[in-house]
C-alpha cells in the first residue's frame, strides 16, 4: 500500500514513486485580485447598458436621419455582444484562462455540436422555399414533380427519369454512339436506347430482391409505384391526376425574412 | 504543498478543532487533492456541456419559429420591457461576480467574505425570482398572455402569438429552474461553509462546481435577454 511509501524516508529526492511525473508542481487555482474581477464585472455590465442602446439604434436611425440599416443588422450586434460578454464569463468568472485547458475543449466541442444543430436547422428551413415551390406542382407517376429545369435553361415537363431519357435521345441524335455514328434520325436514336435499355435486363430482373414489396404503404402518391410509361409524359401538368393532399397551400410559404 | 502525502486518503490526523478543508483528505483512489479537484471539475464541465446542449433545443425552437413567424415574434417582444430584463441581467451578472469572489475567498481563506459573498449571491438569486414573477409573470399571465392553448389576451396582433408565449416561458421557465437549483446548491455550500468552514485554500471542490452552475445560469441569460427583449 501507498501508506508504507511514506512512512519510510524517501532516499531518492530525484525520484518520487508517488508522482513519478512531477504533476504536484502543476499551478493549479489561480487567485484573480478582487480589483481584477470588479473590472470583469464593470465590463459585462456597460456591455449590458450597451446592448439595451443599441437594440433602439435602428429605429432611431430611421427617424432622425432617415437611413434604413437591413433588419437582421440589430439581431446580429445583440447576438455579437452577447457573445463577448459570454466570453469574459467564460474565461474569468469559470476560468477557463488559467484553468485546466481540457474543460475548455470540452466547452468548444459543446459549442461546436450547438453549431451544427443550428447550422442544419437553418440548412433546412432557409432553403425550404425551394422545395416548397417544387412540391407545389402535381406529382406524377415516376415519383417527380411536374418537371425540370435544366442549368442550360431548358426545361422538360414529366417525370425526372423520363427527362434523363430524352436527353440521352437527344445526344444520341447529335453524337450518335461508338458503333452508329450520328446524326441520328428519332426513330434511330431511340433503337439505340431500346439496344441499351434492355441489355442485361433479363438477368438482372432474375436477381432483383422482392423483400418488403408486399408491405402497405400508405400516405404516398397513388400511382408511384406504377411503372411509367416510357415517354408518356401526357398526363404530367394534368389536374386531374394531381393529389390534392399533397399540393402545398399556398399560403404556407415561409417567410425568408427575419423581421 | 511540495511533498506529496500519500495514502492518508480518509484519515484524519489534525484535530476535529481544524477547519473542515484542512481536514479533508481525497477520495482514497486519487493521488493529491488537486487531482481529485481536476477529475471532479472536469466531469462538472461535462455536465455543463450537456446543460448547453439542453439549452441549444430552446435555442433552436425560438430560430425556427421567428424565421417562421417574425410578425409574432416582433409583437411579443414588444410586450417585454427591457428595462426588467436588464434589471435581472444587472442582478445575475452581479451575482455571477460575487460568486467568483466567493471562490477567491476559498482560496485566500477569507472565510468571513466567503459567506458573505454567498449570502449576496443568494440575495440577488432572489431578486430574480422577485423580478420575473412580479413584473413579468404574474402580470402577463393575468392578461391572458399564456403559451399555447391557455392563451386567452384579446388584443393579440398575430395569430401566432401563442408560439411566442409558449417558447418564452419554456425558455424562461426552463432558466429559472435552473436558477432555483443552482440557487439550493449555493445555498447548501453556504450551509456547509458556515457550519463546518468545508472550503479554503486546499479544497473548495463543491464551491466551485455550484459557481461553476451558477454561471452558467448567467451565461444561459446573456442570451435569452437579447433575444427575447431586445431584438425586435
Amino acid at each position: 500500500m501507498a501508506h508504507d511509501h511514506a512512512a519510510q524516508p524517501d532516499a531518492d529526492q530525484e525520484f518520487n514513486p508517488v508522482d513519478p511525473h512531477g504533476h504536484h508542481e502543476r499551478i493549479h487555482h489561480h487567485v484573480y485580485s478582487w480589483q481584477f474581477l470588479t473590472v470583469v464585472l464593470f465590463i459585462l455590465l456597460f456591455f449590458t447598458f450597451l446592448t439595451i442602446v443599441v437594440s433602439d439604434a435602428e429605429s432611431w436611425l430611421v427617424k432622425s436621419i432617415a437611413i434604413t440599416i437591413p433588419d437582421y443588422v440589430n439581431a446580429l450586434i445583440a447576438m455579437f455582444i452577447a457573445t463577448i460578454k459570454a466570453t469574459f464569463v467564460l474565461l474569468f468568472f469559470m476560468g477557463l484562462r488559467r484553468g485546466n485547458p481540457m474543460n475548455g475543449m470540452i466547452f468548444l466541442f459543446t459549442l461546436f455540436a450547438f453549431a451544427m444543430f443550428l447550422g442544419f436547422t437553418a440548412l433546412d428551413l432557409l432553403n425550404r422555399g425551394h422545395v416548397y415551390e417544387y412540391k407545389a406542382h402535381s406529382i406524377v407517376a415516376g415519383g417527380t414533380g411536374v418537371g425540370i429545369t435544366l442549368p442550360s435553361g431548358a426545361s422538360f415537363q414529366g417525370p425526372i427519369t423520363a427527362s434523363a431519357r430524352e436527353r440521352e435521345i437527344e445526344r444520341l441524335m447529335a453524337e450518335g454512339s461508338p458503333d452508329h455514328p450520328g446524326p441520328l434520325s428519332r426513330e434511330g436514336a431511340e433503337h439505340i436506347w431500346e439496344l441499351h435499355f434492355h441489355e442485361g435486363h433479363e438477368e438482372h430482373h432474375a436477381t432483383l430482391s422482392t423483400a418488403n414489396q408486399h408491405i402497405r404503404r400508405t400516405g404516398l402518391t397513388p400511382g408511384l409505384f406504377i411503372p411509367a410509361e416510357h415517354g408518356d409524359v401526357s398526363h404530367a401538368a394534368d389536374p386531374e391526376h394531381a393529389d390534392p393532399e399533397h399540393a402545398e397551400p399556398a399560403n404556407d410559404q415561409p417567410a425568408a425574412n427575419p423581421h | 504543498m511540495t511533498a506529496i502525502d500519500p495514502g492518508t486518503a480518509g484519515e484524519n490526523k489534525l484535530s476535529s478543532n481544524a477547519p473542515g478543508w484542512e481536514r479533508y483528505k481525497q477520495a482514497e483512489h486519487f493521488r493529491t487533492q488537486e487531482d481529485e479537484f481536476d477529475a471532479c471539475t472536469q466531469g462538472f464541465w461535462l455536465f455543463l456541456a450537456t446543460e448547453v446542449l439542453l439549452f441549444a433545443g430552446l435555442f433552436c425552437f425560438y430560430a425556427i419559429y421567428r424565421l417562421k413567424y417574425p410578425e409574432a415574434f416582433a409583437n411579443g417582444s414588444h410586450y417585454l420591457d427591457p428595462f426588467y430584463g436588464g434589471l435581472n441581467t444587472v442582478v445575475l451578472l452581479v451575482s455571477s461576480f460575487t460568486v467568483a469572489m466567493a471562490i477567491r475567498c476559498a482560496q485566500i481563506n477569507n472565510q468571513r467574505w466567503l459567506n458573505i459573498n454567498l449570502v449576496i449571491t443568494l440575495i440577488c438569486a432572489f431578486l430574480f425570482f422577485f423580478i420575473k414573477l412580479t413584473f413579468e409573470y404574474i402580470p402577463k399571465l393575468s392578461q391572458g398572455k399564456a403559451p399555447g392553448a391557455f392563451f386567452s389576451y384579446p388584443y393579440a396582433h398575430d395569430p401566432h402569438e401563442p408560439l411566442w408565449w409558449s417558447m418564452y416561458y419554456m425558455a424562461t421557465g426552463v432558466h429559472a429552474l435552473h436558477v432555483l437549483i443552482g440557487a439550493s446548491l449555493l445555498g447548501f455550500v453556504l450551509f456547509r461553509s458556515v457550519t463546518k468552514q468545508a472550503y479554503g485554500p486546499k479544497h473548495f471542490t463543491l464551491l466551485e462546481n455550484a459557481g461553476l452552475y451558477w454561471h452558467l445560469v448567467d451565461l444561459i441569460w446573456i442570451f435569452l435577454f437579447p433575444l427575447l427583449y431586445l431584438i425586435h
